[in-house]
């Protein structure tokens, strides 16, 4: 598994445990990768 | 999604030198790449297929449904607590396998705010003009939230 498969596996299961609250802005933890992209995850409603 | 919780998935990229790449100037190849690399980053997780895709003029953004097994292992206080905002409506639906309510939809005249610190005239947010559909539809959201409150 690669490290971005890591990181995000980890990023799902912190994501699921501290959902960001029915809010819209850009979001935590963010996986930040090489090459000038970001990505960020969170459980919104 | 129509209700649903959802994972909120968003990417976004710099141009060589750093500055934000807009999302209108990524070619086809990167928009489809960046939504591969959204699903890779969802990962198995939630129901792909209750998805949306949509671009802002800085990131685009995935929605996917969460499970109802993810749903019932929220914490209780997801469940409980008051709304805090209502997101803006989207610049464009790349695609979307059920139909949003019409409150997800793009406004159809939107004002363009120019992102703080932002050089360009691809870097804004919209802000709704109140007077289309989609707008009056989120305006509906807000003040029925408003009156249950008073």
């Amino acid at each position: 598994m690669s490290r971005l498969d890591t990181l995000a596996a980890g990023v799902r299961a912190g994501a699921l445990a501290n959902p960001l609250t029915k809010a819209h802005a850009p979001v935590l933890p963010s996986l930040g990768l090489a090459g000038g992209v970001y990505v960020a995850l969170s459980v919104n409603l | 999604m129509n209700g649903t919780p959802v994972w909120l998935c968003s990417i976004s990229r710099r141009a060589p030198g750093g500055r934000t790449l807009p999302t209108p100037l990524w070619s086809p190849s990167v928009m489809a790449e960046s939504v591969a690399l959204l699903r890779r980053v969802v990962g198995p997780a939630g129901n792909p297929a209750r998805e949306r895709v949509f671009r802002m003029q800085v990131t685009l953004c995935l929605h996917r449904a969460l499970t109802d097994a993810e749903i019932a292992g929220l914490p209780d206080w997801f469940h409980e607590a008051d709304p805090t905002d209502l997101a803006g409506g989207p610049v464009e639906i790349l695609e979307e396998t059920e139909p949003g309510a019409e409150s997800t939809k793009p406004c159809h005249d939107p004002e363009r705010v120019p992102l703080p610190g932002a050089r360009g005239p691809l870097l804004w947010f919209p802000a709704d003009c109140g007077r289309c559909p989609p707008c009056e539809a989120r305006a509906a959201i807000m003040d029925r939230r408003r009156d249950a409150r008073a």
